[in-house]
């Protein structure tokens, strides 16, 4: 006869108290078990998620830049034509161009079948005195558009100026007393003032416009222009990659005397919306991650006093139960006492028993808990409260788990049972007999 | 060196509770030798149980020397105590106290977790179970004997670890004459085979076994 026969046969006989003992045990692992196993799916879940949004990011990033880049493209190119030997050097420094080529080169470009321009404005600059006001000034001889023959007719982008009207920026107008319906005279001409733009924070402010013819006419060159600025502009059956290079290379073959500049903040708008579209792309997946670590977060704090409470209440269970056994079989521990069973192998007894209660409550409570988890995690990961998909029963395994939770049960089970199996060894077998 | 086997001298006992002082026994010397069957007979009461309780080994007396087999028990750690029981005593009670979930092997087995290095425990336990005539019922539980069996089964228990001295309490108190005759034959069989048996009982009916009978009465011995 064995101590651990001896305990099989009690516990069979005694099936409800090991019943019950075993039940808070599979309580206490069971719920543990289910809260870090649904811990970890939400984790595996997350990283998968993390993963597929990030793809997901990276491809709707790489869309919007698309879109972005397309949605230029139809826009086309916003280019500034001058003329070949513009030194571009003194273009930039003084701010005009001092080369000028014909006017009508301009509705050259606006007739063209493979240049597709959508606003053509041939123009006349100079910086300059404004000997009557005593001010310098950008003025600029513009005509309006060119007209586009061959392709049905877009709304002008600029309202061209007539011939003997101004139209003037708000700080020259301020400056100069310039009123709307006021003549005003510029290098001997008169010009009514049309309109006063309204404050751009540019050199707008400090421009004057008037008719190209009249512009031409002050500064005495008849059909001249020293810029033109093509607006919209692409190539058709031409690559996006290329699309600038070909809009050069045909302008430059259209009119040969003449040099092609992109504007520098059309192509920054390019970037820039590139680069917003990857920029919002991943704030929303770092939003999106925010979220599932809020939720995690939400859990664990959960998980971190009620599995205390339910382990320290089950432990308790156990004891109680435990009590009520030693309770039971006073008598037995009289007469093993009297038969010269020592202290110790009573203890051993009851130990035993509480070992077997915590082994048995922790492997059914890591099955339940365990499958209860992963129903838990399937259904959440189908209700879409968490996109993806199911982390499932093999990854959520973790056998770490597994063997804690089947060492520690048995020595808590033991833990709480310790007491109640003192309390036995220490029973005096005289008085339990002599009761009997 | 005495033979006497089982030695009390001069022994008092005195319970002490809330509602004061009980004498259960005072002054009282017994000895019994190998081979001796000796009863105990008197009233509820008058200290029987006290006195085989001590003699075992399980209560402390307040005064007086008891011996066993030479040897002094109450001298002795808790634990050594313990072993000595385990060696030399084998006890016998009213109520049987077997475990109802053990087979009647397992219950006469049971006595072996006391010296759990005894060989051949298991063939001894065979042995004592068909001398007291229960081969047919090893396999059974205490539920499935009547009460005459399951004294039988005590006395196997008590004696499967081979002990000097076999202590019984009112053995056939809850039994009818012909299972109490049984009962007592198997005592008086064990002091046939050299072993002492210290029987206390108020049943007028054990008288004829024994080969001495010692009478008590409030606590003293008037009879011997």
């Amino acid at each position: 006869m064995s101590i651990w026969r001896l305990i099989a046969k009690e516990i069979l006989y005694r099936r409800l108290n090991f019943a019950l003992a075993a039940l808070a045990v599979l309580v206490a692992v069971g719920s543990l078990v289910a809260v870090l196993t649904l811990l970890k799916g939400h984790d595996l879940r997350t990283e998968g998620i993390a993963e597929v949004q990030a793809k997901k990011a990276g491809e709707i990033g790489h869309n919007l830049q698309d879109d972005a880049r397309r949605i230029m493209l139809g826009l086309g190119y916003n280019v500034l034509i001058l003329h070949k030997e513009q030194d571009l050097g003194e273009f930039y420094t003084r701010g005009q161009a001092s080369k000028t080529f014909p006017e009508s080169y301009g509705d050259v470009l606006a007739q063209s079948d493979i240049i597709l321009v959508q606003h053509v404005l041939p123009s006349l600059h100079r910086r300059m005195e404004w000997p009557e006001k005593q001010k310098r000034v950008i003025l600029v001889g513009a005509r309006g558009e060119a007209q586009r023959g061959h392709v049905d007719p877009k709304k002008p982008l600029v309202q061209p100026v007539s011939p003997g009207e101004m139209v003037v920026g708000s700080v020259l107008a301020a400056e100069a007393g310039l009123e709307v319906g006021q003549t005003v005279t510029l290098l001997g001409r008169e010009f009514t003032v049309v309109k006063v733009h309204d404050r751009r924070g540019d050199e707008d402010d400090y421009t004057a416009w008037v008719h190209l013819s009249d512009a031409q006419a002050m500064f005495d060159q008849p059909g001249e222009v020293d810029t033109i600025l093509a607006l919209s502009c692409y190539c058709a059956n031409t690559s996006a990659d290329k699309m600038l290079e070909e809009i050069e290379k045909q302008v430059t073959r259209l009119l040969p005397d003449t040099r092609v500049i992109c504007l520098e903040h059309e192509a920054a708008i390019r970037r820039a919306t590139r680069a917003s579209a990857g920029q919002r792309a991943e704030e929303f997946l770092a939003l999106d991650q925010a979220g599932h670590e809020s939720l995690r977060a939400e859990r664990a704090a959960l998980a971190a006093w009620v599995i205390p409470l339910v382990v320290v209440g089950c432990i308790v269970w156990v004891g109680l139960m435990a009590l009520g056994n030693v309770r039971a079989r006073r008598p037995e521990i009289g007469i093993l006492r009297a038969m010269g069973v020592r202290g110790g192998q009573v203890v051993a007894i009851f130990l035993g028993r509480a070992v077997m209660v915590g082994l048995i409550g922790a492997v059914i409570g890591y099955a339940i808990g365990f499958a209860v988890a992963a129903v838990w995690d399937a259904r959440e990961a189908g209700e879409g409260a968490l996109t993806g998909g199911p982390a499932g029963a093999a990854a959520l395994f973790g056998p770490g788990l597994l063997v804690a939770v089947l060492a520690l049960a048995p020595v808590l089970s033991a833990a709480a049972s310790l007491v109640p199996a003192l309390l036995a060894a220490q029973e005096d077998p005289a008085v339990v007999l002599r009761e009997e | 060196m005495s033979d006497t086997v089982l030695k009390l001298q001069n022994v008092t006992k005195t319970y002490r509770g809330r509602a004061g002082q009980v004498q259960a026994i005072e002054s009282v010397s017994l000895a019994v030798e190998p081979g001796e069957f000796v009863s105990v007979q008197g009233p509820s009461g008058c200290g029987k149980t006290t006195l085989l309780l001590i003699a075992g080994g399980l209560l402390r007396p307040d005064a007086g020397q008891v011996a066993l087999d030479g040897r002094h028990p109450y001298d002795l750690a808790p634990e050594d105590r313990a072993r000595l029981r385990a060696d030399l005593v084998g006890f016998v009670f009213q109520r049987f106290h077997l475990m109802p979930y053990l087979t009647v092997l397992d219950n006469v087995l049971v006595a072996s977790l006391a010296r759990p290095s005894d060989d051949g425990v298991r063939r001894r336990a065979v042995d004592l179970i068909e001398h007291v005539g229960l081969g047919p019922r090893t396999y059974h539980v205490p539920g499935e004997l009547s009460t005459g069996e399951r004294q039988r089964v005590a006395i196997a228990r008590a004696l499967l670890n081979q002990p000097k001295v076999l202590l019984a309490d009112e053995p056939t108190g809850n039994l009818d004459p012909a299972s109490g005759d049984v009962v007592l034959q198997h005592l008086a069989d064990f002091a046939e085979a050299g072993g002492a048996v210290l029987l206390v009982t108020h049943d007028e009916r054990a008288a004829r076994y024994p080969h001495r009978t010692v009478r008590m009465a409030s606590g003293r011995i008037r009879e011997d």
